[in-house]
Formats: structure tokens, C-alpha cells, sequence
């Protein structure tokens, strides 16, 4: 690549003096691209050349201080360490929500500073240690990643719990700093106690802040994931609310206590095959399809029928995937359940798996994997993926054109745990729907978390129904009619917040709207005519 | 007089780097008021930035180390140019900060036996220097930052202070303008810390992050204390050179302690020919004059750099012991573990700073302290590697307990607030609109190019020369002009501090010019190509400076040689 002295970017710069202004308001201006160009070299220019009043912060250039983090494009980061694309078209620069702002770019983090201190941050020794410390390395490794924090406040601004539950929830910065004390044998302060009354079950697990931290510390799983591990099983620190759901699904094999006799209901009228030996692909419809948001079981179920796939649900014998304990941290459970789905795959002899839920998803690839060693064998679909294929081998034809405008909410153990962004919006694209993105970029790996994950919808319901409520004030463009959704845990708390507080936007998952692009009016038997009839008119504008 | 606000407190200390907050956690141990003020946010400042690690003789690796290996190490890679008395307490007490790190939470990586483990630096004869990866100094200021907040001292962020107030000899309190909302501050206090650390800003490409502005050496000489070795700069022989935008940011010397060597555009490991027997490992300024003369003699990179490699290092090695190295390559499209970098030096320490008179951090004026990068006299002529962080350890804590000390045994003193008017007439003549203005970006630009051409790595009168009549004219002609673009309100107003911060860096490097005119001879970092020899006979002395009655003067001081005579 050689220099481009041409190129030219245009950068939307926020301005706001609260002495002064009354609003804020954004600047405009051009800044000539060079090669290997950060924003904090847009802003020096800005600085430099055009208005030396632009208040920002920075230092050491070098992403070790932490000073210049601002929201770049939507996203937070370190200006010094965020490239610029020169294919940009517009750059858009803002301060970090969530603290008042200063001047311009410059926020008052001293709000952030008494959550910090609150939690005491630092080692308490119970008496002064013999020198040298024989320590270990491997008892250092947990905490080595906590230590590298640089307290930029990144985090705490992409953070959905603490956009609407700061009071419950102290944020991924507080969790990175309980668990490096937590995890430090040295210490003989309770730090675990502290974080789980910090809200230690208020984590969505949503991994946004990981995504952003500029030193890449693993918050939701290695901060999080693990104090509640230590927190669960070692001082049997839970929620009742968890309590419960964790009884549920050992007496039940759901956390919904629903008799699991009856998990394939929903098929009784659809042909479905239930436990069918010589089946091929197992269809996992997970508990909130299999109850909650049956037309999603019954269109996916009936969309791979069309598509003639040897498939079958597994009925009464399906069991929870056991996502519920991977969030809280009961391994011991999980490996149960993860044996339990070895064996079956194994005993059917199955050749791949499809999933509704992207919870049910991520539990498979990546949980069992990557926390209890255990490989199902098999590939592992979600229902979109499986059926961008269809689509483009010919096995799915659609029929009828959807002319919604939509737009499409990314659930993040689809999208950015895994990272399927392209399949659904293929989808979305070839059924006709009028797309738009989520606002303010937040989409694909920078979506906004819905609020259920992590064990938040069950234990902090209006804190998960809030979020949700939140996501769909900012991020859903106007004009949009159906937020599509491709997971139906996402879909329940979305659908929470919308029948709360009587937004207008309907939520719709998108195998329902593929199942009526392929089958037209025929869908009015797995869907019902009411939806039917309401996705028809959504598309005729009305 | 404008408005200002009035904060007591028995001891201030200014600069909340490792020096600093050292200090703050040693003063507070007595049972008095200590306010730290910070130009930056706290846990921002530059030690944080340190990567390779901290030295002391703990002999954990090799056991034949020991305190007089260390001195002796310390004062050869200095050119004995060093104060020994200074050095004797640096690398003696070196072993006892480190532990008190520990305690304080630090953790640093360790041997198989479990103690704390050590790497090879640069003119170190043994291993001795302690690490975290390869982000030391952020491990030690975290857990610095730690400790303050456990002790509950206050520190006051984006701070900057302007002047130190003064009555007959002594110090008595600070005149500051807070950043947030342009206020002026004024401290009353019994006495201060200055640990403001150095002034890397006066050079076009330097390791040093935005606010090394040798703000504390001008607040030491304004107050009636004496500055010396401000000829002596360290030039660090590896930094980034591409793309633009990174040039100048640090490439940590634990590169080549772990195995990394230097290679020419030819590809030949050159250092062979300047130093055969330590080769990359030889001192900072060696090793940084090869790489400029390799580089100046066409033997350069693509990029106007040298290659430094890592390729033949296990590539697990590199990604955990120079983590960051890593990361940062990676994001400038260098995958370090299958490409060489390219590597240039920068301007990266001064050993040159305010004198204190001895261990005590005491300078000439009474109730002033001053520790780390500030102070001159610790590190001679060139700093090893892993010395940095373990001064700010010793001495900020010697600075704590000799200002504590200080404090308890005296009491406030009136202000003169004539100072305090003065000195907001200062400031506010330059926030006045003007339309002949000179922005201080304008200033900085020209000065930073001016010194990296002419006060450099290889010096000569007539460069030296050069940059003082530009100095001249810059005080002459364009300080009377410094202006900004917002005149209306003070609320963060970043330029204005930029302002204050610039004549700091003028001022500061005419120290520098006129300092390395006047040694003829070469020693350490400073290299007169005119006077390429060291001269033992007539330079073992620091060049001191104070001002007398607004007039830059100068006078000889001879190094104090406690322990051990020059070869």
C-alpha cells in the first residue's frame, strides 16, 4: 500500500461546553488521510490546524495509559490504537456515554471512580509478609490478565447493564478488579462476597466490553465466568431466584418446570418426527421454543421438512443443553447434561445438530468445548445457517415477496460469541424485507445485548426487560416495523419490553417470515392465521 | 486578583507518577495532610509506560549478584558521572522497595522456585531485572495507584501547576489552574515534592507521552533551586519508526534481553564492529549512536531504521514476555514473530534535573523535595535499563519521609498573594485575544525538529550553536506572543496549559543547549563529535545552573566519588 495524499476524511466531531452551550452540537471537518493513520492523529490534526479549543484527552499514545478513549464510530476504544480506514466515509467522534461531559470529548469519570472505590480495590494483607514470597506462577496466571486493566472506562460505557442498572450492577470494570483480588491468595479481604453483592449474577455475559477492551481482557468469562464458579460452588453465594431455576432443571430437565413429557406438543398436529431412529439431523429446540415461542419450532421444524432434511426433535427425551449452569457456574451439572447429549448423539448416530436458540448454540460449540473438554462430534447449525443453505442449493423456494421495512437485532451468542452475522441478513436480503441496520453501529459485533443473557432475565427480570426496552428506544431506526430475531430467548424479553411499554414494533422471528415466504398462505397452518394475517399486512404497509 | 481557591495541606506533592505516589504513601504513614496534584488522570502518568522492568541486586537468577555489582554497574554505564552517594542508596535499598511493591499487591513474574524472576539488561553484568511481561511499569504504577487509594490520599487530577510560591529560601505553598473548570488554586503548604518527571516533548521523536514538559526542573529553578546535567539526555536506540503516526513510541530493551539483535539493511548484525563483546546488550547510548550511524551512513531500512529481530525466538516466548511488543507491531501489520522490526532511536530520558543535595532528596531550597526523573546526580551521564522504576522507588520514598519530616517540625508560612496576582497576570495575558498570536503548536513544532537536528545523539558547537540562536529568538520574539484560540473561557481549555507547558519546554532546552555548549568532552548520551573523547581530568564535574535575579548562571560542581575511582 503506498501513501494516498489524496484521500481526504471527513470526521463529525462532538462539541459541548456546558458553560457555554446550551445543546451540543457536532463539527465538521476534512483531515488528509495518511498511511497507518489513528484517530488520535485525526483529532491532533483537528487540534493543530483547524481549532486548538477541542478539548480531548491523551498521553502516551502507546494504548498504555488509557487516557483517549472515546466513542469512535459508536464504538468505544483508545483513539491511539484505533486505526482509521481510509474507505471510511465518515468518522464519526464522540465522548464516552454514561459520564457527564466536561468539554467536548473530555467526560467526568468521577462517578466511575466511587463505584471503583467502593469495592475497595487493593490487597488486604493480614500481616506483613516474610521477603522474598514464594509465589508461583500458576498462581499468578488467573490474575496476571485482571492486573493489565488501564482504567480506561471503555468498558463500562459499551456496558447494557450499566446503561440501565448502575445501582445493581457495578460494571465490567469493577468485576476485572474484584477478580484479580478474588483470585489473589494473598488477599484476606472477601472480595467474592463483594462482587456478588456488586451484582455478580447481573452480567449479561454479552461480551461487549471484551470486544472492546484494548487490552483484551476476558471480563465476562475469565472475571465474571469465574468468580461465579467460586462464588456457586465453593461458598454457595447464589440468588434465589437462580436457585430455583437450577432446582427446575434437575427435577424437570428445563428451567421452565414444565413436565418434559410435553416438549414436543407443539409438533402434535404438524407431522413432526419425534425420537425418529435413522434420523440424520437433530432439530434442538430448546426450552423457550418448545413452550414459550412455539411458532418458532413449528416453522423451523416445518421449513426443514420442505427442505427434506432427514431430521427429528428429540420429544420427551431432549433435555436442557444446560446453558442455565454454564452462566452460573456449576460445571458439575453441565458435564451431566453435556454427557447426557454425547450419549444421545451417539446412540442415534447423528450427523449434525440445528439449534433455534443462539444459547443452545454457543452451549454446544463453545461451552463444552472449551470448559468441560467435551466434543459432540458434530457440527453445530444454527436454524439461519442451515437455511441460507437450503436457499442456496435450491431446496427452499420462496414464493411470496415480504415487503416490511426491518431491521435485524444480533443476538451475541450468535453473532459476536460466535460470529454468524451474514447468514440471517441472507436471509432477510432474499425474502425482500426493507433492511435497515441497528443505529448508532450497534450491530453485528458491536450489537447491543438484549438483557436476558448471562442469568439475567431470570434473575433481575426487570433489569433484562429494561435493557431490551432500552435497545429498542436507540438502536431500532425509525420507520422500522419488525425487529427480526434469530433467537427465541432474545425474543421473549424483547417481546417483554415492547408489551410493557406498547412500542409499536413487532418482534418476528425470521424462520416465521421465511416459513411464509416459502409457503404463502399454506403458513396459516403452522403459524395460525392471526400472524399470518399480521405479517401479510405489515408487508402490504398498513 | 481573580478568584482563587485556598487548600492547606502539610505536604504537597506535585507529579503522581511512581515518584510521586511513592512519596504520597510514605508522607501519609505521619499522620499528616498529603494532597498529590496531577497533570493527568490518575494511574495516566509516564512510569506506566515503562516496560522492560526494575532492577535490584536480589540474586535470585544469578547468585553471585549483589549490591556493589549493581553500583558498579550503574556508575560505569553513568560515565561516572554519577553523584556515588546516590547510587550507594539506590542500589542498596533497591531489594526493599521491591518487597514493598509485593506487599502492596504488586505481582511480577516468577522462577520455578517461586521467587520473583530476573532478565538480562542492557550493562548489567548480572540478571537482575524484575518484570511483569513486558509492562512493568504499568504493574508497578496499578498497584501504586492501589495503595493511595487504600491510604486515602487525596489526589487532585489535571492539575497543573504553574509556580511554587516562596519566602526567604523556602517553599510555603503552589500557585495550580484546574484543568476541569479553569480555576486557579492556590496550596498552602509546608513542603513539596516535586516528581514531575522529564521532558522527552522538547525532541521531534521521543518515547514520552504528551505531558513531559520538564515542568518540575522550571518550578525548581523559578523557586531558587539549582538544576545540573541538563546537557545529559538519554536517547533510547529502539523505537517505532512506521508507519508516521507511531514513530517514536518505545520498543523495550527487554526485546534484546530476551535475544532480539540488531541487523543493518545488508543484513549484517553490526553491532559486532561498535561493541563485539556485549553486542546489543551494550549500553543505551552506544548502542543508540550505532544504530543513527548505520542508519546515517545509508545502511538504513526502507523507513529510515535498523532491523531488530525477534524471528529466531520461540514464538510463544515473544507473544508472552514482550506481550505488548507484540500487540503493538501487530496493530502497525508487523507480526514481530515472523518479521524483523524496524527500530530507530528516540528521546527517552533525562538524567539531567533539579540537584539534590543528598539522599535525603533535600535541595537548596528549604521544604523542596525532588525524586525520579526530576532530579539529577542518580543515573550520571546514561541510565541503565530497569534503573528508572527503581529510583522512582527509593527515592519517591525518601522524598515522602524527608518532606513528612520536614513538615512535622515546621509551620505554614503567609502568602504572599502579590505572588499569587503576578502569577495569574502571567497566565491570563496569555488567554487574552490577540490577533498576532502565536499558537504554542506552532512553537513546539519548530523546537522539537530544531533540537532533534542540533541537540541530537552527535553533537557539535556549531549545531549547538544553531539551536541556541533559535532559542533566542523564540523567547525573544514569540513568547511575548503565545496565544490561543479559545479566549473565552478556561474550562479545559487544553491549549492554554499547552501555552504553559511550551515555555517549560523552551526554557528547558535552552538548559540543554547551553549545558552540552559548554562540555567540551563526550561522556554518556552526550556526544560531541567535535570533542569525541571522555576527559576524565577536567569533566568529572556537573554543570549547575541557577538564576540570580532572572539571569541564567552557571558554576562546577564536582561529582561526588564515594565508593569507587574512575578507571
Amino acid at each position: 500500500m503506498k501513501m494516498n495524499k489524496e484521500t481526504k476524511l471527513k470526521v463529525k466531531v462532538f462539541r459541548f461546553n456546558p458553560l457555554k452551550d446550551a445543546e451540543p452540537h457536532y463539527e465538521e471537518y476534512e483531515v488528509p488521510y495518511i498511511e497507518g493513520m489513528r484517530v488520535l492523529d485525526v483529532l491532533n490534526y483537528i487540534h493543530d490546524n483547524y481549532d486548538g479549543s477541542l478539548a480531548y484527552r491523551w498521553e502516551c499514545r502507546a494504548g498504555q495509559c488509557g487516557s483517549c478513549s472515546i466513542m469512535i464510530n459508536g464504538k468505544a476504544g483508545l483513539a491511539c490504537q484505533t486505526s482509521v480506514d481510509p474507505e471510511t466515509k465518515e468518522l464519526i467522534i464522540e465522548p464516552l456515554p454514561i459520564f457527564p461531559v466536561i468539554r467536548d470529548l473530555v467526560v467526568d469519570v468521577e462517578k466511575g471512580y466511587k463505584k471503583l472505590l467502593k469495592i475497595r480495590p487493593y490487597l488486604h494483607r493480614e500481616s506483613v509478609s516474610q521477603h522474598p514470597e514464594i509465589i508461583y506462577q500458576y498462581e499468578i496466571e488467573d490474575i496476571k490478565p485482571m492486573r493489565e486493566c488501564i482504567e480506561c472506562w471503555s468498558c463500562v460505557a459499551m456496558c447494557p447493564v450499566v446503561q440501565n442498572a448502575w445501582d445493581i450492577y457495578g460494571g465490567p470494570i469493577v468485576m476485572t478488579h474484584l477478580a484479580k483480588l478474588s483470585f489473589d491468595k494473598r488477599n484476606a479481604f472477601d472480595h467474592l462476597l463483594t462482587a456478588f453483592l456488586e451484582g455478580l449474577y447481573a452480567c449479561t455475559q454479552c461480551a461487549n466490553c471484551k470486544e472492546i477492551c484494548p487490552k483484551e481482557i476476558d471480563i465476562p468469562e475469565k472475571a465474571v465466568g469465574k468468580m461465579r464458579y467460586l462464588a456457586y460452588n465453593k461458598r454457595n453465594l447464589v440468588r434465589n431466584e437462580h436457585r430455583k431455576i437450577v432446582e427446575n432443571v434437575r427435577r424437570f430437565y428445563n428451567p421452565l418446570a414444565e413436565d418434559n413429557n410435553t416438549r414436543a406438543d407443539w409438533a402434535k398436529d404438524l407431522d413432526i418426527p419425534v425420537a425418529k431412529r435413522g434420523a440424520k439431523l437433530l432439530y434442538f429446540v430448546g426450552c423457550m421454543a418448545s413452550w414459550r415461542e412455539q411458532r418458532v419450532a413449528r416453522a423451523t421444524a416445518t421449513l426443514l421438512k420442505l427442505a427434506g432434511e432427514n431430521f427429528t426433535v428429540l420429544g420427551p427425551y431432549e433435555r436442557d443443553c444446560g446453558s442455565v449452569f454454564v452462566r452460573l457456574g456449576d460445571m458439575e451439572l453441565v458435564k451431566e447434561f453435556a454427557l447426557y447429549m454425547k450419549n444421545i448423539v451417539k446412540n442415534y448416530d447423528f450427523d449434525a445438530i440445528v439449534t433455534s436458540c443462539a444459547g443452545c448454540f454457543r452451549t454446544f460449540k463453545i461451552d463444552y468445548l472449551e470448559k468441560l473438554g467435551i466434543d459432540l462430534g458434530v457440527p453445530i447449525y444454527h436454524s439461519s445457517e442451515l437455511f441460507a443453505q437450503h436457499i442456496d442449493e435450491g431446496k427452499l423456494t420462496l414464493t411470496t415477496k415480504l415487503n416490511i421495512s426491518a431491521t435485524y437485532h444480533d443476538p451475541c451468542h450468535l453473532g459476536r460469541h460466535v460470529g454468524v452475522f451474514e447468514e440471517p441478513r441472507k436471509i432477510i436480503r432474499t425474502i425482500g424485507l426493507k433492511f435497515k441496520e441497528m443505529l448508532n453501529e450497534r450491530y453485528k459485533e458491536n450489537s447491543r445485548c438484549c438483557g436476558a443473557g448471562g442469568g439475567v432475565r431470570s434473575g433481575y427480570r426487570d433489569i433484562a426487560r429494561d435493557i431490551a426496552a432500552y435497545r429498542v428506544e436507540n438502536d431500532v431506526p425509525k420507520g422500522a416495523k419488525v425487529i427480526v430475531q434469530t433467537c427465541p430467548f432474545c425474543y421473549f424479553n424483547f417481546e417483554d419490553a415492547v408489551r410493557t411499554n406498547n412500542y409499536s414494533v413487532t418482534n418476528i422471528d425470521l424462520t416465521e417470515l421465511l416459513l411464509v415466504s416459502v409457503m404463502g398462505e399454506d403458513a396459516i397452518k403452522v403459524l395460525g392465521s392471526d400472524r399470518y394475517k399480521e405479517i401479510m399486512s405489515l408487508s402490504r404497509g398498513e | 486578583m481573580e478568584k482563587f481557591e485556598l487548600i492547606e495541606t502539610d505536604v504537597l506533592i506535585i507529579g503522581a507518577g511512581g515518584t510521586g505516589l511513592r512519596a504520597a504513601i510514605e508522607a501519609a504513614r505521619y499522620n499528616l495532610d498529603v494532597v498529590v496534584v496531577s497533570k493527568e488522570l490518575l494511574g495516566k502518568a509516564h512510569t506506566t509506560m515503562a516496560e522492560g522492568g526494575i532492577n535490584a541486586a536480589l540474586g535470585n537468577v544469578d547468585p553471585e549478584d549483589n549490591w556493589k555489582w549493581h553500583f558498579l554497574d550503574t556508575v560505569e554505564g553513568g560515565a561516572w558521572l554519577n553523584d556515588q552517594d546516590l547510587v550507594e542508596t539506590l542500589v542498596k535499598e533497591a531489594p526493599d522497595r521491591i518487597f514493598d511493591l509485593e506487599e502492596f499487591g504488586a505481582v511480577f513474574d516468577r522462577l520455578p522456585d517461586g521467587k520473583i524472576a530476573q532478565r538480562p539488561f542492557g550493562k548489567a553484568r548480572y540478571r537482575r531485572t524484575c518484570y511483569m511481561s513486558d509492562y512493568t511499569g504499568h504493574e508497578v504504577l496499578a498497584t501504586l495507584v492501589d495503595e493511595t487509594r487504600k491510604l486515602g490520599v487525596n489526589v487532585f487530577e489535571e492539575i497543573f501547576v504553574s509556580k511554587l510560591l516562596t519566602s526567604n529560601g523556602r517553599v510555603i505553598g503552589a500557585i495550580a489552574i484546574d484543568m476541569k473548570n479553569g480555576d486557579f488554586l492556590v496550596f498552602k503548604t509546608k513542603a513539596i515534592v516535586l516528581s514531575t518527571g522529564g521532558a522527552g516533548r522538547m525532541y521531534k521523536v521521543t518515547t514520552n507521552p504528551a505531558s513531559a514538559t520538564g515542568d518540575g526542573k522550571i518550578l525548581a529553578l523559578d523557586a531558587g533551586a539549582e538544576v545540573m546535567d541538563m546537557e545529559m539526555f538519554q536517547f533510547h536506540p529502539t523505537t517505532m519508526v512506521w508507519p508516521p503516526s507511531c514513530r517514536g513510541i518505545l520498543v523495550t530493551e527487554a526485546v534484546r534481553g530476551e535475544g532480539g539483535i540488531l541487523l543493518n539493511a545488508k543484513g549484517e548484525r553490526f553491532m559486532k564492529r561498535y561493541n563485539p563483546k556485549l553486542m546489543e546488550l551494550a549500553g543505551r547510548d552506544a548502542v543508540a549512536r550505532a544504530n543513527w550511524t548505520e542508519i546515517m551512513e545509508g545502511r538504513g531500512t526502507e523507513h529510515g531504521g535498523v532491523y531488530l529481530s525477534v524471528t529466531h525466538l520461540d514464538p510463544e516466548l515473544v507473544k508472552t514476555r514482550l506481550k505488548t511488543m507484540y500487540k503493538q507491531f501487530l496493530l502497525a501489520g508487523v507480526d514481530i514473530t515472523k518479521e524483523p522490526m524496524e527500530v530507530s532511536p528516540g528521546a527517552h530520558y533525562y538524567m539531567g534535573g533539579v540537584r539534590i543535595l543528598n539522599v535525603t532528596t533535600e535541595t537548596c531550597v528549604k521544604g523542596l523535595f525532588a525524586g525520579g526523573e526530576e532530579t539529577a546526580g542518580v543515573h550520571g551521564a546514561n541510565r541503565l535499563g530497569g534503573n528508572s522504576l527503581i529510583d522512582t522507588q527509593v527515592f519517591g520514598k525518601r522524598a515522602g519521609e524527608y518532606a513528612a519530616k520536614f513538615a512535622k517540625s515546621e509551620t505554614f508560612h503567609p502568602i504572599d498573594f502579590k505572588q499569587v496576582e503576578e502569577e495569574q497576570k502571567r497566565i491570563l495575558s496569555i488567554a487574552k485575544e490577540k490577533d498576532d498570536k502565536i499558537r504554542p503548536v506552532k512553537i513546539r513544532e519548530q523546537l522539537s525538529e530544531v533540537m532533534w537536528e542540533n541537540a541530537g545523539i552527535f553533537r557539535d558547537e556549531e549545531k549547538l550553536n544553531k539551536a541556541l540562536t533559535f532559542i533566542e529568538r523564540v523567547k525573544k520574539e514569540q513568547l511575548p506572543k503565545l496565544g490561543i484560540c479559545d479566549t473565552t473561557t478556561l474550562r479545559y481549555n487544553k491549549e492554554l496549559i499547552e501555552a504553559l507547558e511550551t515555555i517549560n519546554l523552551v526554557r528547558t532546552s535552552e538548559l540543554l543547549v547551553r549545558s552540552a555548549l559548554i562540555r567540551t568532552e563526550s561522556r554518556g548520551a552526550h556526544y560531541r563529535t567535535d570533542y569525541p573523547q571522555t576527559d576524565n581530568k577536567n569533566w568529572l564535574k556537573h554543570i549547575v545552573w541557577r538564576l540570580e535575579n532572572g539571569v541564567l548562571k552557571y558554576r562546577f560542581e564536582p561529582v561526588k566519588i564515594t565508593i569507587q575511582n574512575p578507571p
